[in-house]
């Protein structure tokens, strides 16, 4: 398990209110076993039960973590991937790059983590078919991705492509929580690291934390 | 079961905030986006009556058959469509590596097989230069070989071994499948391509075959077991039913993939037939069919 330090990424217990801290690790034979068996398995039953109610199923259903775990094709040899656990519950995932300097006009070479993918598990969210388990894992997973930023070298800086409005929501309001200042000025046309990110981030809201957010992010999990 | 590790920690915003607020925090939506799949070959066999059960020899078959018309269709991507080739032995290691396929768990409720092509790109020497090629050109290959024969358009491009190979599925659909279904996909998950195997397929694909013969001699057909095989030399021993001396056969090199699993299993060959007496002695194969063991 990767030490925390002086963070607490702590979550709530939706039943009892009780609180727990995540405890992460990079991606392993545990994580792998319960992406495949338990993961796959809520995306299989939610997809086939939004397809005979005929509902709308989430985009996240369209993921296969499970599959991005054992990617070993060049392309992707820079991604770095995480999970949080609550006890034998996987919580979330977390996919990132590191060393991403973003390309824009009068870029100051800033560089930082850039997030692939931040996501808490099926069971943390609330769906046609299960009530959501832990509460605020997504933040505690995203809080995770800049302590994570500090460690290696980038003082806190992680961006990200907010893929819906859903998202871009979100983030803003992370940032209003927080008094302001957590991110950049918002920007579009922006492309990630990724080897698909020309195809999927031109149009999407780009979100860069500046070093002061992200110690203020840092200093709500502060234990 | 490890338990979770309680705390008393709260995160500090989530202690001023009010319950509406709370509940604006408790759930993030999952963001990222869909990284770069695997180009796939998906096999569904279909069964006769919707059947619930397949052999395991069905199924191995199906899928070593799947691979070896990869290994053909990458043949093509690399060195050029050539209609004569037949001999996946002489393919180099680079490009069986390229052209491999490996297979996903298989899905619940039917018979499919999802399988991907994992190899990065690589730079191949072909016959003129050396290039670079992508698994997605294999899947694009893999379909038009299989488009070419449906709609009788450049069918002369397919390798013999690839319509040997497809000839050789004969054996699932009689024995158990209704027809097999090969779906394409490329590495940004849209699928491109369905091609059905059935049997109105399949007998295009013989009559591409009996079409490129240049003998027009009578052919006959001869059915029994094979009882001994040599694949170097091409030749085999036949067990006719009330034929008491064993016939010899010769093949073409072509015919090697479709009769590499033939030892000791009925199989079904055509070609021209010499006699002793009135008995088959010798026959030279122009076409391979398995039969049902079962």
């Amino acid at each position: 398990m990767i030490d925390t330090k002086e963070s607490c990424f702590a979550v709530e217990d939706s039943i009892d209110g009780e609180y727990f801290a995540l405890e992460f690790e990079e991606v392993g034979e545990r994580a792998q076993e319960h992406l495949q068996s338990v993961w796959q398995r809520l995306n299989l039953a939610l997809d086939s039960h939004a397809k005979k109610e005929d509902l709308a199923a989430p985009n996240w259903l369209s993921w296969s973590p499970w599959k991005w775990t054992t990617d070993k094709r060049e392309a992707y040899a820079n991604r770095q991937k995480y999970v949080g656990w609550c006890g034998s519950q996987l919580a979330g995932i977390l996919n990132v790059w590191p060393n991403f300097t973003p390309d824009v006009p009068g870029n100051t070479g800033a560089t930082g983590l850039y997030i692939e993918h931040v996501a808490c598990s099926p069971g943390n969210l609330t769906t046609s078919l299960w009530a959501r388990r832990y509460n605020s894992v997504g933040t505690a997973m995203f809080a995770f991705a800049v302590f994570l930023s500090r460690e290696q070298g980038f003082q806190g800086r992680v961006s990200l492509h907010a893929v819906d409005a859903a998202a871009v929501r979100f983030y803003r309001r992370i940032d209003e929580k927080l008094g302001g200042g957590l991110f950049q000025t918002e920007r579009q046309g922006i492309i990630g690291p990724t080897p698909h990110g020309n195809e999927s981030d031109r149009n999407r809201i780009f979100f860069e934390t500046t070093v002061l957010g992200a110690e203020k992010l840092l200093q709500v999990y502060h234990a | 079961m490890r338990e979770p590790r309680k705390t008393d920690f709260r995160p500090r915003w989530l202690r001023t905030l009010t319950p509406e607020a709370e509940l604006e925090f408790a759930e993030m939506p999952p963001n990222g986006s869909v990284p770069w799949d695997w180009p796939r070959i998906t096999t569904r066999i279909l069964m006769h009556d919707h059947g619930y059960r397949l052999s395991l020899r069905s199924v191995s078959e199906v899928t070593q058959l799947t691979q070896k018309l990869a290994d053909y269709a990458g043949y093509d991507v690399v060195y050029g469509p050539n209609p004569n080739f037949a001999d996946l032995r002489s393919l180099s290691s680079e490009v069986t590596r390229f052209t491999k396929l490996t297979s996903e768990p298989f899905e619940v409720g039917s018979f499919t097989i999802p399988a991907r092509f994992e190899s990065d790109p690589v730079e191949i020497m072909n016959d003129v230069n050396k290039s670079r090629y992508e698994t997605d050109q294999i899947a694009m290959r893999f379909a038009d070989m299989l488009g070419s024969i449906e709609s009788s358009t450049n069918v002369t491009d397919v390798s013999v071994g690839a319509l040997q190979t497809l000839s050789a599925l004969k054996g699932i659909l009689n024995r158990e499948a209704s027809s097999i279904e090969f779906s394409l996909s490329d590495r940004t998950g849209t699928a491109f391509a369905v091609r059905k195997v059935n049997e109105g397929f399949l007998n295009q694909v013989r009559d591409t075959i009996k079409s490129r013969r240049s003998s027009r001699e009578k052919l006959e057909t001869l059915e029994g077991r094979v009882t001994e095989l040599d694949i170097v030399e091409c030749k085999l021993l036949l067990s006719v039913g009330d034929v008491r001396h064993r016939v010899k056969g010769d093949f073409s090199s072509m015919f090697t993939p479709s009769l590499r699993e033939s030892l000791n299993r009925r199989v079904r060959l055509e070609g021209i037939v010499e006699r002793r007496d009135s008995d088959p002695s010798v026959i030279h194969i122009q076409s391979v069919e398995m039969l049902d063991d079962e």
